[in-house]
C-alpha cells in the first residue's frame, strides 16, 4: 500500500522534467531526424534547378527597425517585379523571410535554418554589421552565397559575400573635398561609439587631411544617448567650420535636434549619415539645403526608377523620401535574380562567377562588383536636400572605386 | 567662468528631467514596493502625445499629455497591479516588464519605427551670465523642478501628502486612521508615472521619438531612488541631482564611453561603502515643518 | 556515501535522469538539424535560467544583471577561440572571472545591511556596465562587430557536447548542491532568515555562496553558448539578454529545475517559429502572454502543471531541497550541569536605540541548566537585552560570553553554534513549509541529538503548511524546533502568550523537565507569575534598564520594591 503510494509518487515526480522536455521536443519536432535520413544542406545544384530560393533576414523590430523595414520593402518590390516578369528558370521566386531583431544571436538561428531547413540559394539582407557577420559565418559554412545592402564598414569578405552597401570611401570621396571648399578646412566629427562611425571616421579623417583640412574635434557616444549638451558644448568649442556626423538611428535626430538649439549649425555645414533620408521626416527644418552624397535617392531620373517610386509610394503609402536601403536592396535582389538567370543553376560557385563579372542596369545606373575585394561599383550622386523635392539631384559623381584590400579568396 | 556656468546649465537640465523620473519612480517604490520597469516607456508615451497632437497648441498638448498619463496609469493599475501587490516585488517588477513591451509594441504598430521629432515650441536662446543657453531648455529644466518642488510640497505640507507619508510608513495604520488604501495606493501609482509621462512630454523637443526611447532613461533613475534611504520621498530628487552632477562632470571631462563606465564603477563604491542607501539631512527640516503643520 | 546517495537520490529522481538523458540522445534521429541547433540553443539558455534561478529561485538573491556572466562566460569562449586558445580554458577563464566578480558584487551587495534593492541596483550596473566595457575594449572583444566563434563539430556534434554538458551540469548542482545542506539552507535563508540564522546557518555566507554558483552556472552557459550563438557581441552580456532570463523563469516557474529549461526552450523556440510569421505582433503578443503569466500563473507554467498534477504539498514547499531529518553523528550533549563554568553571561551590558538609553548596565550569569526568568514592567528592557545576548542588536559597552568565550561582537549565527537557541514574541517557523519539514531543517542544524519529548509526534505532519497553524500551534511548533535542535541555553520570549492557562503551566513543566534532563539553560522573559512560580530557579526583576533585585521567586515576592513597583501590591 505505502509502496504503491511512493511509486504514484515517484512517476509524478518524473513527470516534471520529461514532460518539459516532450513539451519542448513536439514543439520542435518534424518528421526526419539530423542522423540518418533526409539530405544535409544545400541541394548542389546538379541536374534541372528548381525555383529558386531566397533567405530573407530583416531587423523589422529592435533598434534596427526602421532601416530593416526599408530594406524589406524594395526587397519585396524587388521580387514582386521579378516574379511579374516570369520568375527565374521560368518559375516564381520563394521567399523565406525571418526577422533577425538585429541581435546576432539570432540571426544566427535564422540563417542556419535557412540554410539547413530551408535550403536557400541565396541569402539576402541584415542591417547591422554584427548580424551581417552572424549571418554571413553561417552562409559562408554551408557554401550559400550571401549579399546585404546597406551601407557599411566590413572588412569581412568571403568568395560568395557580395555586399551591395556603400563603403565609406564611396560615401565620402566626392563629399568631403566639396564642403571643405564651400564650408573650411576645421572638421568636427561626432559619431555613435560602435565600429561603423569609428571605421566611416577613419576614412573621413584622412580624406580631409588630403582636401588641406584638419580634424578639430572627434567625438563618439553610446547608442541610445538622448543629453547630448557634454559633446555639442566640446564641439562648439573646437569651432568648426563644419560637422560630420555618424550619429545613426533616434539619436541622429535627437543630436541634430539639440545642435540646432544650441546654435552649433548656424552658419555651419552639417552632412553625413545622420542627413540621411530616413531622417528627413524628423528633421526636415534642420536638413533643408545640406548636400549629401547618395547611390539612391527617390528623386533619380531614369525610368526604372519612377516606376519604382512609384510602386513604392503606392504600396507603402508614404510620400516621405524613399530610404537608400530601399533602393539598394531592390537592386541588389534584381542583379541576383539575373545572376542566377544568366548561371542557370543554383550552384554557388556559378553564380558567383556570374555576379563577378555581371555588369546590371539599376535605378541609378549599371550596378557591378570588382571581383577582388567584392565592393558594388555604381554611381554615386550628390544631391541637395531642397523642401519639396528632397534628395534631388545635384551632379553625377559616377563610380567612386574604393581599393581597399579584402581577403575574398 | 563661462564653462562653470555651461556645466551648472548642463547639470541644471539634467537634474530636472532625472528629478521628475526619479520623484515619480521612488513614490511608486515607496509607496507600492512596485519597481515600475516601465516607467522610461511612460516617458516615452508622453513624448509620442506631443508628437501626434502636433495641431494642438504647446501647452494644452502638455495638459493633454498629463490626462492620457493620468487615464493609462490608473488602466494599468486597476488591470494588472490591483491583484499582484501582495504577491512581492517580483510578480510586480515582471508585469510592469511586460507592460513596457506593449507600449513600446503598440508605440510601434501606432507611429511606425522611423524616428519621429516635435517642433521646439520655443525658438531662439538667452544669455545667462555671459553663456548663450537655448529658452526651452531653460524653461523646461525650471518648469520640471517646480512641478517637482510643488509634488514634494504636496507631500510634505498638506494633509493629504501627511496621509501619504503615514500611508508608505505604516499601510495598516493609516486604514485605521480612515484612509482608503486602496485610493491612495492607486493615485499614487498614478501621480508617479505621470510625473514620468509629463518627464517625457516636456523633453519631446530635444529627443528623438523612437518606440525604444525610454529604455535608456530607467537607469539613471532607478539610480537616483535606490542611491537614497528606501521609501524617501525627497530623496530621489537628491538622487537625481547626484546622478546629473556625477553623470555631467564625468561626460564633461572624460570620453562618453569611459564617463559611462566610471559611472558605474563609482556608484558600485558609493553602494558598497553604503549598502542601506545614502540618508540624507536634506530632508529633515521638510519632515520637520510639516510635523508643526500637523 | 552510499547511504547518503541513496538519501539524496529518489528512485523517481534517478528515472527522470534517465528519462531526461534518453529524450536527449533521441532528439537527434528525430529532429531536423534546425530544430536541432533550435534545440541546442534552447538547453543552454535553460542551463543559464537555471544559473539565475540557483540565486533567486533558491536562494533568494535578486539579481536583475545576470547576463554580465552569461556573458563572461560567452566572452572567455570567443577571446580564445580567435587567439587559437583552447575554448575549454577560455571558457574556464571566463568562469573563474565570472566567480571572482560574483564574489566582490555578493560582499558588496549582501552585507548585514544591504537591501535587496542594493543587490538590484548593483547588478544592474554590472550588466550595463559589462556591455559597455565589450563595445569600448575592440582590442579584446572586437567591439559591437563580436567576435566569430566557429563550431569544428557539425549540428549533431555541437548538441550532443552541449546536451551533455548541462545533463552533467545540472545533475551534478542538483545533487551536490541542491540536494545537500547547502540546498536546505537556501530553502532556509529564502524563507525565513531570522529563524534560518538562529539555527546557526550563516545568512551572509549562504547567500553569497548560491549567488556563486549561480554566477559559475550562468558563465559556464555563456561558455557553452558561444559556439551556438556564432557570434558573441555585447548584447550576449547586456540588459535585454538579463531581462530575457528573468522572462524565462517567470514563465517556466521559480525555483524548478523544469521550469528554468521549459521556460527558455518554450520562449526560445517560439520566438524563431513565430517570430517571422507575426512579425513585430509577435513581441507584442510576447508582452500580452507575459502579462498573462504573471497575472494568473505567479508559479509558471510547471506551478500550473504540479497544481493539475495535485503533486504532494510536501514537494512542492520543499522546491526539490531535501528536507528530511538526519539521524546521525552529532555529538551527545556533555554533561554540563554541575560545571562551574556559566553557560551565559552578561557584564556591564549598556544598549540604547538613538537618544533612548534602554538598557542601562545590566550584569547576568546563567548556570548551566538553571532557569532564569526576567520580569519587570513594560519598557523595562527585557526583550531588549534577549535581543543583545542572542546577537541581534550590538551592545555600546559591555561584555557577553556563551561558556567562556567573548560572543560581544559576534553575530546571531555564531552564537546559535554555540548552543543558544532563540524564541520569538512573535514565534518565528518557517511558514511556507510543512511542519515536518520545519522540524527536519532544525535537526539537519541541530547541535545535539534532540530532547525526547512527545510534543514532536504532533508535528510529524505534512498535510499542512505552518502558515495554516494557529498562533499558539506555531509557537508550540517553534519550540519544537529549537528543543529538537539541541540547544544548550535557550532564550524565550513570553512562551506561553496566548496559551489557555493549563496549556501554560503545561509548558512551563515541559520546559523545567527539558531544563532537568539535558542540563539546557533558560532564560525567559515572563509576565505570568504563576509560570514563573512553577519554572525559575532565579528570577530576576528588570525596571528602567536596571536589573532591580534578582532571587528565587518568595525572595522577590517579599521584596517591598518590587511588590509596589510591579506587583501592584502596595
Amino acid at each position: 500500500m505505502v509502496d504503491q503510494k511512493l511509486r504514484a509518487r515517484r512517476l509524478t515526480r518524473v513527470g516534471g522534467p520529461v514532460a518539459a522536455g516532450l513539451a519542448v521536443l513536439l514543439a520542435l519536432s518534424a518528421c526526419g531526424g539530423s542522423i540518418g535520413g533526409g539530405s544535409d544542406g544545400g541541394d548542389g545544384g546538379s541536374g534541372d534547378p528548381g525555383p529558386l530560393k531566397i533567405g530573407m533576414l530583416a531587423p523589422i523590430t529592435g533598434p534596427a527597425a526602421p532601416e530593416g523595414i526599408a530594406l524589406q520593402r524594395g526587397f519585396d518590390l524587388a521580387i514582386e517585379h521579378i516574379n511579374d516578369d516570369g520568375g527565374v528558370f521560368g518559375q516564381p521566386v520563394e521567399v523565406v523571410f525571418i526577422d533577425d531583431q538585429a541581435d546576432p544571436a539570432t540571426a544566427t538561428q535564422a540563417a542556419q535554418r535557412l540554410v539547413q531547413q530551408e535550403e536557400v540559394d541565396y541569402i539576402f539582407g541584415t542591417i547591422t554589421d554584427d548580424t551581417t557577420i552572424a549571418a554571413a559565418t553561417v552562409a559562408d559554412q554551408a557554401g550559400v552565397p550571401m549579399s546585404q545592402a546597406i551601407a557599411t564598414a566590413l572588412d569581412y569578405c568571403s568568395p560568395h559575400f557580395w555586399p551591395f552597401g556603400e563603403t565609406p570611401t564611396q560615401l565620402l570621396t566626392d563629399l568631403v573635398p566639396r564642403m571643405v571648399e564651400e564650408f573650411g578646412g576645421n572638421v568636427a566629427l561626432v559619431g555613435n561609439d560602435y565600429v561603423f562611425p569609428r571605421t566611416y571616421h577613419e576614412v573621413s579623417t584622412q580624406l580631409i587631411e588630403e582636401a588641406g583640412g584638419t580634424v578639430v574635434a572627434e567625438e563618439y557616444s553610446p547608442l541610445g544617448t538622448s543629453d547630448w549638451q557634454p559633446i555639442i558644448t566640446r564641439l562648439q568649442g573646437a569651432e568648426p567650420d563644419w560637422i560630420l556626423s555618424a550619429v545613426v538611428g533616434g539619436d541622429a535626430v535627437s543630436f541634430v535636434q539639440q545642435a540646432d538649439q544650441f546654435g552649433l549649425l548656424e552658419g555651419r555645414g552639417l552632412t553625413g549619415v545622420s542627413v540621411d533620408q530616413q531622417f528627413y521626416p524628423a528633421l526636415a527644418p534642420q536638413l533643408e539645403g545640406r548636400s549629401q552624397v547618395v547611390r539612391y535617392t527617390d528623386q533619380l531620373d531614369s525610368e526604372l526608377n519612377a516606376t519604382f517610386v512609384e510602386a513604392y509610394r503606392e504600396a507603402y503609402d508614404t510620400q516621405e523620401p524613399i530610404p537608400g536601403v530601399a533602393g539598394n536592396a531592390y537592386d541588389g535582389m534584381r542583379f541576383i535574380a539575373e545572376a542566377f538567370e544568366q548561371a542557370g543553376s543554383t550552384d554557388a560557385e556559378a553564380v558567383s562567377e556570374q555576379i563577378a563579372e555581371m555588369e546590371f542596369e539599376g535605378l541609378g545606373g549599371p550596378v557591378g562588383f570588382d571581383p577582388d575585394n567584392h565592393v558594388v561599383q555604381a554611381p554615386m550622386y550628390l544631391t541637395s536636400i531642397e523642401a519639396g523635392s528632397p534628395y534631388a539631384v545635384v551632379e553625377e559623381l559616377g563610380v567612386v572605386t574604393d581599393e581597399q584590400e579584402k581577403d575574398c579568396a | 567662468m563661462e564653462s562653470l556656468v555651461t556645466f551648472g546649465l548642463a547639470v541644471l537640465h539634467l537634474f530636472g528631467f532625472y528629478a521628475l523620473l526619479a520623484v515619480g519612480l521612488g513614490l511608486v517604490f515607496g509607496q507600492l514596493g512596485v519597481v515600475n520597469v516601465a516607467h522610461g516607456e511612460f516617458v516615452m508615451v508622453g513624448a509620442y502625445v506631443m508628437y501626434a497632437l502636433d495641431a494642438v497648441p504647446f501647452v494644452l498638448r502638455l495638459a493633454l499629455a498629463v490626462g492620457v498619463g493620468l487615464v493609462l496609469s490608473l488602466l494599468a493599475e486597476w488591470t494588472i497591479l490591483r491583484k499582484l501587490y501582495s504577491r512581492g516585488m517580483l510578480a510586480t517588477l515582471l508585469a510592469m516588464w511586460g507592460l513596457a513591451i506593449v507600449l513600446r509594441q503598440v508605440a510601434e504598430a501606432v507611429f511606425g519605427a522611423t524616428p519621429r521629432s516635435v517642433p521646439f515650441p520655443v525658438q531662439g536662446s538667452v544669455d545667462v551670465l555671459g553663456v548663450r543657453y537655448p529658452t526651452y531648455r531653460l524653461l523646461v529644466a525650471v518648469v520640471s523642478l517646480l512641478v517637482v518642488g510643488a509634488v514634494l510640497l504636496v507631500i510634505y505640507r498638506t494633509s493629504l501628502g501627511l496621509k501619504l507619508r503615514a500611508s508608505i510608513e505604516n499601510r495598516d495604520m493609516a486604514a485605521v486612521l480612515g484612509i482608503s488604501p486602496r485610493v491612495m495606493i492607486a493615485g499614487t501609482f498614478a501621480v508617479g508615472t505621470t510625473l514620468a509621462v509629463l518627464a517625457g512630454a516636456l523633453n519631446s523637443p530635444t529627443l528623438g521619438l523612437t518606440p525604444g526611447l525610454g529604455v535608456a532613461f530607467l537607469a539613471p533613475a532607478f539610480f537616483a531612488v535606490l542611491m537614497v534611504r528606501p521609501g524617501s520621498i525627497a530623496g530621489p530628487a537628491v538622487g537625481a541631482l547626484l546622478v546629473a552632477l556625477l553623470s555631467s562632470l564625468l561626460r564633461t571631462y572624460f570620453t562618453e564611453t569611459v564617463a559611462d563606465l566610471v559611472f558605474f564603477a563609482a556608484l558600485v563604491v558609493l553602494i558598497a561603502v553604503r549598502p542601506a542607501g545614502l540618508s540624507w539631512r536634506l530632508p529633515s527640516w521638510l519632515t520637520r515643518s510639516s510635523e508643526r503643520v500637523a | 556515501m552510499t547511504a547518503s546517495l541513496g538519501r539524496r537520490v529518489g528512485g523517481g529522481h534517478a528515472l527522470a535522469f534517465v528519462g531526461a538523458a534518453l529524450l536527449l540522445a533521441a532528439a537527434p534521429f528525430v529532429l531536423l538539424p534546425y530544430p536541432l541547433t533550435l534545440l541546442t540553443l534552447a538547453l543552454v539558455f535553460g542551463l543559464f535560467a537555471f544559473g539565475l534561478d540557483l540565486a533567486w529561485g533558491r536562494a533568494g538573491v535578486v539579481s536583475i544583471g545576470h547576463a554580465a556572466f552569461f556573458g563572461l562566460g560567452a566572452y572567455g569562449s570567443a577571446i580564445a577561440a580567435a587567439r587559437d586558445v583552447p575554448m575549454v580554458l577560455g571558457g574556464a577563464a571566463g568562469v573563474g572571472i565570472a566567480v571572482l566578480v560574483a564574489l566582490g558584487v555578493g560582499l558588496a551587495g549582501l552585507g548585514r545591511r544591504a537591501l535587496p534593492s542594493t543587490m538590484a541596483v548593483l547588478t544592474l550596473a554590472l550588466t550595463l556596465a559589462m556591455s559597455q566595457g565589450a563595445r569600448s575594449w575592440t582590442w579584446l572583444t572586437n567591439g559591437t562587430n563580436g567576435l566569430v566563434v566557429l563550431s569544428d563539430s557539425g549540428v549533431v556534434g555541437t548538441y550532443y557536447r552541449t546536451a551533455a554538458i548541462v545533463l552533467v551540469t545540472v545533475a551534478l548542482v542538483w545533487f551536490v548542491v541542491l540536494r545537500g545542506a547547502l540546498g536546505r539552507r537556501f530553502v532556509a535563508i529564502r524563507i525565513n532568515e531570522q529563524r534560518a540564522e538562529h539555527l546557526g546557518i550563516d545568512p551572509r555566507r549562504t547567500k553569497i555562496v548560491a549567488f556563486l554558483i549561480s554566477a559559475a552556472v550562468s558563465a559556464l552557459a555563456g561558455a557553452v553558448a558561444a559556439p551556438v550563438i556564432g557570434l558573441v557581441s555585447p548584447s550576449a552580456a547586456g540588459i535585454v539578454m538579463s531581462t530575457e532570463v528573468l522572462v524565462w523563469l517567470a514563465v517556466g516557474g521559480l525555483g524548478t529545475i523544469s521550469g528554468a529549461f521549459l521556460g527558455a526552450g518554450l520562449v526560445t523556440i517560439g520566438d524563431q517559429l513565430l517570430g517571422d510569421v507575426l512579425g513585430s505582433w509577435y513581441l507584442l503578443m510576447m508582452g500580452v502572454v507575459f502579462l498573462l503569466v504573471v497575472r494568473f500563473a505567479p508559479e509558471g507554467l510547471v506551478g500550473l502543471a504540479r497544481a493539475a498534477l495535485r503533486r504532494p504539498l510536501r514537494e512542492r514547499a520543499a522546491g526539490g531541497a531535501l528536507l528530511e531529518p538526519v539521524g546521525a553523528s552529532l555529538t551527545p550533549r556533555p554533561a554540563a550541569a554541575g560545571s562551574s563554568e556559566p553557560a551565559i553571561g552578561a557584564r556591564d551590558v549598556e544598549k540604547g536605540f538613538g537618544a533612548v538609553p534602554v538598557i542601562q548596565g545590566v550584569d547576568l550569569t546563567v548556570a548551566p541548566g538553571e532557569v532564569v526568568c526576567l520580569i519587570g514592567p513594560n519598557g523595562a528592557g527585557k526583550t531588549t537585552f534577549l535581543g543583545v545576548l542572542a546577537g541581534e542588536h550590538r551592545p555600546e559597552r559591555g561584555t557577553i560570553w556563551i561558556a567562556g568565550d567573548d560572543v560581544t561582537t559576534r553575530a546571531p549565527h555564531e552564537r546559535a553554534r554555540r548552543g543558544l537557541g532563540r524564541m520569538f514574541q512573535i514565534p518565528s517557523v518557517f511558514l511556507d513549509l510543512t511542519p515536518r519539514q520545519n522540524l527536519a531543517i532544525a535537526r539537519s542544524e541541530g547541535l545535539h541529538p534532540p530532547v525526547p519529548l512527545p510534543l514532536y509526534d504532533r508535528f510529524d505532519s505534512d498535510t499542512m503548511l505552518a502558515r495554516d497553524l494557529s498562533l499558539a500551534d506555531r509557537r508550540a511548533l517553534e519550540l519544537a524546533m529549537v528543543l529538537s535542535w539541541g540547544p544548550e541555553i535557550l532564550l524565550l520570549d513570553e512562551p506561553a502568550a496566548g496559551l489557555s492557562h493549563e496549556d501554560s503551566i503545561e509548558l512551563a513543566r515541559t520546559l523545567r523537565d527539558v531544563a532537568e534532563r539535558t542540563g539546557c539553560s533558560l532564560v525567559a522573559v515572563e509576565h505570568d507569575m504563576e509560570i514563573v512560580r512553577e519554572m525559575a530557579d532565579r528570577v530576576v526583576v528588570l525596571a528602567d534598564g536596571r536589573i532591580l533585585v534578582e532571587g528565587s521567586m518568595d525572595e522577590i515576592s517579599a521584596h517591598d520594591e518590587v511588590r509596589r513597583a510591579y506587583l501592584g501590591v502596595s
